[in-house]
This record gives structure tokens, sequence and C-alpha cells, in this order.
């Protein structure tokens, strides 16, 4: 119990000091939003918009607004859509939850087996062509899988969509939002899949070369089935940790493949407000993303000490 | 079966490749004259021919020196973005191992909290709010990218810390902090290589993809990213634009990512 | 048994209809893309995206033929008084909101006293400075009151103005209105929304009361994409049907069976504004020297692939009634160039680079917005120029926002390729004026300013005509800022598009009830 509470703490304070990071940053920065930025603006107009956002005021009053609001829920009103933020974000987190938790998903059942049967059959066909696969899905820039994709699979021969997340103004339904996700899920994966299928395979290995496994497969079927679920234990911790990783690297590059094939997200929007310097809508997802991020390692320590109660009492 | 000596043998092949990709870089646009920033607007994306060996990008440049002066910047920034990590994270993880507990917590949260925002998120908003120069881009990537070389370094020193000869040391009058630099550093050394080689691909695709938004090396400057991602738009009618950068970026991470696998398998013995 | 196969056989066909291609053909729909999410409200509208839709959403009193002139639309008829100063408009009657209320002079008055309010977040006031007040005769009748007689008023009317329900914004601010500006506008025109999903897509349906021709297309969506590369392959993957593209994109998409490109003037000029406030660029000969010293025909056909018309003067030459095609079309003559840059006192020594009496050398800082790659390709295409006659031309590429709010709009910056869209009028004020707002290059020339003064005041379009020639000849000597191109539109249209006027896309989508698609 202790260990929880104490992990809570430690998270509430991230999350502060993610609030805090993000305010100074975007207000540090020089030149100001984009809704601002129109050649056309007198200055008398100039001074109406700056003080309807707000912008006007000091910094630390602005710092004081901003956590008041955050302590109560609100995450400010974004300057480029005039929309209250948590609507923004509540409007796309799904979508980026569906493409990331695909991913995410896919690369699992990818990775862990074909990790375990490289481990097992080590310098065999499948673990050198895998392994080679892996290693250039981790070198190809994510833009350029993801047009090529499109060229490949939407144009060239015509068996997918070449982007957003359903068929505008058609019926829908889940059969249409499927077809749509495959590609971008597929890419966002390659990535995740190659980096975990490399930890599966040298964490798996190592828990294949524990003395009792070669004892269990000397001593027949029953033992084996024990030692093998041994062996999946010990060989997914490192893997949990990888996750744990693997979900901020998602929704980062969530951005690129959510802005190539046009799928409504979260990691678009983000890269938009920041390149349109819509200050609290930035620092709005900011803290939201962290802040599931963190959360998210909280359920993976709790899965841990759910795997390897050891671990709870090193800590 | 993977062995020590054809673990060797890949790191050899990998660094061969990363010293050639360096060395054309350094030394090609001194030996290759043709100057990449010249625009030829009527021999716009031309095949290879007399003067243009590899033919000429969607302005009428060079492909070829472009390649050449892109790898320049291209390796430079990864190195440099690296370099700044390492430090950063040497020294961060360093203050959190070897200081106090108090010291040891504010470093951590402060490491958890920078680990929480997608790096991407970071260096974008970073980027886009404070501007796109080299400095700011090699400052941006290596201020994202130092915590887990942070977390090793702390683990690395507080484990090395309890071990008794350090007690012994101690109670013999030994300086904590010479001991501890002379033991630590040596014993943490192929970790951080290992890591920092890693750094390197990760802060080149990062270049690239920071091209595709728009805040990556600026035009005209060349780069393997912003060549990479200017030749998009040309994708259906001269693919070959996009071949190149692409390769090259390709072939250098692949190359770093080997090394790096193999400098790991080296380090760790295997029993 | 029989159930259970019925069941599988249902599946089937379900599967199999949803996996048979694309979108290609098909719905008796026009889909068109966006960069963002859009604001609909034509006051507060602030990008491009936002202004294309609500152009399909909203009417105005009056809108844009093919000749740019303005026809009735809401408004069917007006009158103006011998002083120019109030102009009386009678409306359209039987005219219906989308959501079934009577449309009146009410709602005009109301939408133009939150145009001209300064606290509104309205984008258009700069455009109706010149609107006193606006006052409600009857029901159907609406009079303007204007500061000063103002020839482009009507212009203005056509071009941004949609006029908003009255009845949605009784008692809150139309800032505080976000399921209006979101998911759930009220207009008048051909089209209404039917569903917005955020940062997806926003499907309009055919508005069945509408009082024009009922429109052929059963919806008409506006997409969202955010990347032009991602555009251009959902239009060629048919998932799309007007695409407006970069001369970069022409390669790919002219090889596209499917796809056509249209090329429509617009009422642009993009140019290099040489801040006259730095001493170089001060003296007219320097800006004359410069205006020799760049071969536009060269961006033209490299740059653009032919996409843009060359200049003469700032008046874009689609607005042919005012613009008098027999002057000269500026030469590429760097020698004469240098001869006149030698006048000004710049002279080259054996480098070749140009500097003055003192030894200061001829060089400044040419600023570009970022992303781009036309206008980066021109300021290259600029720059080599330049350094031909022996100026030394550093580019600098900046963020748009940064580059119009942190060096334009102070006037700190040397020089910056940069563009004005303009109404369909010929109106450029409040550009080249000495003292305006919007004149950014610090411009001065006392004949310009009379001219300018007075082609705005007069609405007698014969006189208009040649206040606007004489300011044309008067660029010829002294050029405010260096013309590159009157670029034209490019669209890549897909062939099943019917009856799309031969207009700018936002000029276009005004007679969205034309527009049919071959199924």
């Amino acid at each position: 119990m202790t260990f929880l509470i104490r992990r809570l703490v430690h998270a509430i304070t991230v999350v502060f000091v993610v609030c805090t990071a993000t305010f100074v940053l975007v207000h540090l920065a020089p030149g100001g939003p984009a809704v601002l930025a129109d050649p056309k603006l007198s200055l008398e107009e100039q001074a109406a918009i700056e003080q309807r956002l707000g912008l006007d005021r000091p910094v630390s009053v602005q710092y004081g607004i901003w956590m008041s609001r955050v302590a109560r829920g609100d995450l400010g009103e974004s300057f480029l859509y005039e929309v209250p933020n948590r609507r923004a974000i509540g409007e796309r987190l799904p979508n980026t939850a569906l493409l990331a938790g695909t991913a995410l998903v896919l690369s699992v059942l990818l990775a862990v087996p074909l990790g375990l049967w490289s481990a097992m059959r080590r310098g065999g066909l499948v673990d050198r062509a895998v392994s080679g696969l892996a290693f250039v899905a981790m070198a190809v820039p994510t833009f350029w899988l993801a047009i090529g994709a499109i060229f490949t699979f939407a144009i060239a021969l015509p068996l997918f969509p070449a982007g957003g997340a359903t068929t505008a103004g058609g019926a829908g339904g889940w059969m249409d939002m499927l077809r749509h996700l495959v590609m971008p899920a597929l890419v966002l994966a390659a990535v995740t899949t190659a980096e975990l299928l490399r930890y599966m395979r040298s964490s798996a290995q190592t828990a294949l070369q524990q003395p009792f496994v070669r004892v269990a497969r000397a001593k027949g079927l029953r033992e084996r089935a024990v030692a093998w679920r041994h062996v999946l234990r010990t060989a997914l911790i490192p893997v949990v940790t990888a996750l744990g990783i693997q979900v901020p690297r998602l929704v980062g590059g969530a951005a690129i493949t959510e802005t190539v094939f046009a799928w409504p997200g979260l990691g678009r929007l983000g890269v938009q407000a920041a390149l349109g310097r819509d200050y609290p809508l930035v620092m709005a997802i900011t803290l939201f993303v962290s802040a599931a991020v963190v959360i998210v390692n909280l359920l993976m320590d709790l899965a841990y000490v759910w795997i390897d109660p050891r671990i709870r009492l090193e800590s | 079966m993977i062995t020590r000596d054809s673990s060797r043998r890949r790191a050899a092949m990998a660094g061969a490749m990363i010293a050639i990709l360096a060395l054309a870089a350094v030394v090609g646009p001194v030996l290759y004259q043709t100057d990449p920033n010249v625009l030829d607007l009527s021999n716009a994306a031309a095949r290879p021919g007399t003067g243009h060996p590899l033919g000429t990008d969607e302005s009428g440049r060079d492909i070829l020196g472009r390649l050449l002066a892109g790898g320049r910047v291209s390796l430079a920034v990864g190195f440099a973005a690296v370099a700044c990590s390492g430090v950063l994270g040497l020294s961060l993880g360093a203050l959190a191992g070897l200081g106090g507990r108090r010291l040891d917590a504010l470093v951590m949260r402060f490491t958890d909290a920078m680990m929480a925002i997608p790096a991407l998120f970071l260096i974008i908003t970073t980027l886009a709010l404070f501007g796109t120069s080299v400095a700011g881009l090699v400052f941006a990537i290596g201020a994202t990218s130092w915590m887990g070389l942070a977390r090793l370094v702390r683990a690395e020193l507080l484990s090395i810390r309890e071990q008794t000869f350090v007690e012994a040391a101690r109670a013999l009058g030994a300086q904590p902090f010479a001991l501890l630099t002379r033991h630590a550093f040596p014993h943490l050394l192929p970790s951080v290589l290992v890591n920092v080689t890693f750094g390197v691909g990760t802060a080149i695709l990062m270049e690239s993809a920071l091209s595709f938004i728009g805040l990556g090396i600026q035009p005209p400057s060349a780069s393997w990213g912003n060549m990479l991602t200017n030749a998009q738009s040309y994708l259906y009618s001269s693919p070959w634009l996009a071949v190149y950068p692409g390769l090259l970026i390709l072939i250098t991470v692949v190359s770093v990512n080997v090394l790096g696998d193999a400098l790991r398998d080296a380090a760790e013995p295997r029993s | 048994m029989r159930k259970f196969s019925g069941l599988f056989a249902q599946v089937a066909i379900a599967a199999t209809m949803a996996c048979a291609g694309g979108d290609g053909h098909g719905p008796n729909a026009l889909r068109i893309p966006l960069i963002n999410d859009p604001i609909l409200n034509p006051v507060l509208a602030p990008d491009i995206g936002s202004v294309l839709i609500n152009k399909v959403i909203f009417s105005a009193l009056v809108r844009p033929d093919e000749q740019l002139h303005p026809v009735p639309d809401l408004a069917t008829s007006w009158t103006t008084s011998e002083d120019g100063l109030e102009y009386t408009f009678s409306l359209r009657p039987g005219v219906k909101w989308h959501d079934g209320e009577p449309f009146t002079a009410n709602d005009v008055k109301f939408t133009f006293d939150q145009v001209i309010d300064v606290k509104s977040g309205s984008r258009l006031r700069s455009d109706f400075a010149a609107v006193a007040g606006v006052d409600v005769i009857d029901s159907l009748t609406v009079r303007f009151r204007l500061k000063a007689p103002f020839a482009p008023f009507l212009a203005l009317l056509g071009y941004n103005a949609g006029i908003l329900p009255a009845h949605k914004f009784r008692d809150r601010k139309l800032t505080d209105a976000t399921d209006f500006s979101r998911s759930a506008p009220v207009g008048t025109g051909p089209f209404r929304v039917a569903n917005a999903a955020a940062g997806s897509a926003i499907v309009l349906e055919r508005n069945p009361a509408y009082y024009g021709p009922t429109p052929d297309l059963d919806q008409l969506i506006f997409r969202i994409v955010p990347d032009v590369n991602a555009q251009v392959a959902q239009l060629l993957a048919g998932e799309l049907d007007i695409v407006p593209i970069e001369p970069a994109n022409l390669p790919s998409v002219e090889r596209a069976k499917s796809v056509t490109v249209v090329r429509n003037p617009i009422v642009q000029h993009v140019y290099v504004g040489f801040n006259q406030s730095r001493p170089f660029f001060k003296p007219p000969l320097v800006r004359q020297a410069l205006d020799l010293a760049v071969n536009r025909k060269a961006i033209v056909d490299g740059v653009l692939k032919g996409a843009a018309d060359l200049p003469r003067g700032t008046i874009p030459m689609v607005l042919s009634e005012f613009f008098d095609a027999s002057l000269p079309a500026p030469g590429y003559d760097p020698d004469s160039a240098r001869t006149l840059l030698g006048r000004s006192g710049w002279s080259a020594d054996d480098g070749q680079m140009l500097h003055d009496a003192r030894g200061k050398p001829f060089a400044f800082t040419l600023l570009v917005d970022k992303g781009n790659p036309t206008r980066e390709q021109a300021a290259l295409a600029v720059q080599q120029d330049l350094r031909r006659v022996g100026i030394d031309a550093s580019i600098e590429t900046l963020e748009f926002a940064t580059l119009v709010r942190d060096r334009v709009l102070p006037g700190a910056y040397d020089a910056v390729l940069i563009w004005w869209t303009t109404p369909p009028d010929p109106d450029q004020f409040s550009f080249y004026t000495t003292g305006q707002d919007n004149n950014h290059v610090r411009y001065s020339n006392a004949r310009v300013d009379s001219l300018l003064a007075a082609g705005r005041a007069t609405l007698d379009v014969a006189h208009r005509r040649e206040l606007y020639n004489a300011f044309q000849r008067e660029e010829l000597s002294d050029p405010p800022v260096l013309v590159l191109f009157y670029p034209r539109e490019l669209l890549a249209v897909s062939r099943r598009v019917k009856g799309l006027p031969s207009l700018g896309l936002r000029d276009a989508l005004r007679h969205a009830e034309q527009i049919s698609v071959r199924r």
C-alpha cells in the first residue's frame, strides 16, 4: 500500500513539474501566436485581440491563472480554434487512442512470438530475416514509409484508402474505419515492433539459458510446460519496461503518421498548435499527454508487482 | 550462433561503413567542386548527365553535391546532438548518483517529467517557439534525449557506491570522489558508448522528421532530411529524388544500430 | 442451417462491398480538402480554409460573377446617394435561414454592427473601416452610411462578408458561440452543415429551401487533410475532387488521366518589398535598377512552370477594367541595372560586388516565409539574379507568423518576399499611401498618394480607370515594390467535376449550386 501511495505522489509531482515546464517554455519564446500574424491588422485590432486572449497581462499572473485552471480541470481555450481545449482534446483523443492502441497491440502480437522464435532458433533463417527487417524498420523515417505506403497500396494498387479515418459523407461503420486504420496502424507499429522484437529476443535468450530450463527439458513434458510459463514471465519483464518507453514515442510518432494519413488525432493537433503558436492548446496537450504517460507508467509498475513480487521489496 | 568473433566482425563492418560515410561527408565537398546551391530552374529533375553524375533536384541543383553537403550537415547534427545529450546525461546522472538523497530525488523527478513528454512534441514546441538554427536544432535534439543515459549512469553509480571495496577504501581514508571517478567511469564507459551510438541514429531520424514538419535544417542549406522532404512532392513523377537521401539515411542508421548492437554484445559477457 | 448461411452471405456481401475499391466513382458529392478545422463564422474566420467553407454556407449581399463584377445575391437591387455616402439595399424576399427562420434586414444590421466593432473579434474590420453605421429601413430594406465615398464598397460586400443570423446570437458574443462556429452554423447558402467531425471532415448537404436554383450535388464535403502531398495522394486515389496545388506538384498530377489542371488568374500580386526607411532603397533609381535586375520570365517558367502572368505594376492583370495592358512589361536588363546603380553611387571593384563611395557593400537580408517551396525557390532565384549585378542578398526563412508580427509589421526588415491578396477591386490605398498601416515598405510618393486617394473615392468607373492607369504609369519610374508576378491559382480537378466557374476557388465556391459531378 505504501508503495502505491509513494508512486502516486511521485506521479503527481511529475505532472506538476510538466505543467510548470511547459508554461515556462511557451512563455519564454519570442514572437506571438499566429492569430496575430495578419499583415492587414491595424495596431488597434492587434491590441483588441491581445486583450481578449489575456496576453496583455504580466507573465506571473498568467502562470497563476494557468495553474488554478489546471487544478480545476479547465485546460484553457485555444487561440486558433476558439474552443475550450478540453473539448478539442476530447474530440481527438479516441482517434489517437485507437491508432496508437492498435499499433501497440499489433507490435506486441508480432514481436513476442517472433522474438521468442528467434531466440529459440538463433542464427536460423527466421532469426536472420527478422533481425534484418527490424534493423531496416528502425532506420526508415516514418513520413517516408507513410507516403510510400500510400503510393503503393492506395494509388498504384487501390487496396486501401489514401487517408482519413472514415469515408467522408459515407455511411460509416466499423468496417469502413477498419479499412482506414490498417495502413496508419502498420506504419506506426513498424518501429515499435522492431524495438520490442529485439528486447524480446535478448530477454527470451537469457531466460532460455537458465539452468532450470535445461533440467525441465531433460525431465519431460509436464515440467516443460511449467518452465515455459516461467520463461515467458521472465522474458516479458524487460518487454513491459520497453512498452512503457514506447508509449510517449507512439504519441510522438503518431503526430507524423496522423499528418500524412490525415488521421484526426491528438498528435497532429499538437504539431499544428505548436506551429501556430497556440499557447493554451500546446500547454493543454503537452500536459494531457504527459499525464497520460505517467498514468500508464503507474499501471506498468503495478503490472510489474503482479508479475514479480520480488520487485516490490527491492524498491 | 552469436559469438564474440561474429559480433566483432559485424562491429567492424558497421564501423567501416560509418567511417566511409563520414569521410565522404568531410572530404567530399572539398574534392567535388560542383556548387550544391546553384539553381538551374530550366534543368530541374534531370537525369544523370554531364556535370551532374546523379542528376539534378527539383530546383536544378546538383544532387551529388547536395548529398555530400547534406551528409556533412546531417552527420554533424547527429554527432553534435549526441555529444550534447551525452554531456547532459552524464552530468545529471552523476549528480543523482553521487549527490545526496535530496538531490537524487530532485533530479529524478525532473528526468521522469522530461521522459513523460513525448520527445517529438517537446522538440517541435521548442523549435517552433525559439526558431531553427543549426545550434538550436542540435540543442533541442540533445536536450530531449539525455534521459535514458542519465538513468543508466545513476543506476551504475548507485550500485557501485554500495560495493564493499568502496566502503573499505573510504575507511582507509581515500577520497570518495576520486575513487568513484577512477573506478566508476571505466565501468560506465561501455554502456555510455552503446547509448551514444544508438543516439546518433535517433538524432539523424529526428532531423528528417523535423524537416518534414518544416523545422529541420532550413533551405537553401542541404541536409538529407530536407532533401527527402522536398522530394515527396515529386514522388509520382521523379521518385529517384527521394531514393538517394532516403537510402543514405537508411544505410547510416542501420550501420549505427548494427555497431551499437555489436558493442552491446561485446560489452556484456555471455555465459 | 439456412438462417445461418443467409447471415453468412449478408456478412460476406457487406464485407466485399466494403473492400471493393475506394470512393472513386459513386457519391453525388464534391470533396475538397482543408488544412485545418475551420471556424464557421465569416466575421471571425481568420484563415483561407475557413473562408472557403463559409462561402458555401453563408450568402452575402452580392457576389462576384465571372468578370468579378458584383451581382445580386441576398440583395436584389441597390441605390447609391449622390455624394456616395449612402447605399440602400433592397433585400430578397422569402429567404429562409437553414433553421427555417426568415431572413430580414435585422440580420444585415446585426452582422455589420459586429463587423465594425473592434471588440467582437471581427477580422473584417479593416475592410469596412469606412462604414459609419447600418440602419434598418424596413424588414427588407437596409441602408449603409459611409464616412467618406468608398468605391470598393460593393466589391468588399461580395468578398468575405457573409451574413450572420441575428437570432442565434441574441444573448451571447460571437466568440462564445462555440457550437455555431464549430459544428452547427446557420446560414442562407445553397448547402447547410449535416455533420462536423472534428479534425476529420465537415459534411454539407443540399439546402432544399435555397432561394436560388436547387443545387445538383447531394453533398459538399470538406475533408481535413493537413499535408499537401497527402491531399494530392487522395486526389489521385479518387478520394478528393478539387485540390489547390503548388507548381511543384504539377509533374505528378499531369500524368494522371483522371485529373485535369486548371489555371485561373486571381487577384494577387507577389512581390519583393524593399523597406524604404533603409537608405539603400530610398532612391527611386535604385528601385528601378532592382526592377531590371530580376529575370521574372525565368522565375515564372522555372519556378511556377508557367502558372503566372508577368506583371506591369501592382494592380493584378485580372482586373482588366482597370489594368493598362499597353504598358510595357518590365524587361530583364542587368547591364542597365548596373548603370542605374552606378548613377546612384554604387560601383564595383574586380570582385564584382557593389559598394558605395565609403566602401560599404550593397548587402541586405531577404526574408521569405517558411514552408512554401515556390516562394523559397523564387527567393533563391532573386538572390542569384541580384548577385549577378553585384548585390549581396542573403536569405532568411521565417515562419509566417513570426515574419509578419515581428519583422514586417514593425518595419524591422530590409526586404521581404510576400504577397497581397485583394478583393476584386483596384484599390491599394492602404498598401502604398504614405503613412498607412499596411504600407509596411514605407513608400512615399505624393502623386501616388493623391491618385490612390482619388481612386478610392471616385465612383465613376471611367474616371477611376484613368486614375489607376496613371498610378500604373507612375509605378514605372518609382516602383513601390518589385512585383514578381501575378500568380495563377493552380487547381487539380477530377474529371468528373462539371460546372466549375473559371474563377479562383474562393469565388467559384460562391456559385456552388452550379457545380455537379458525373456519376
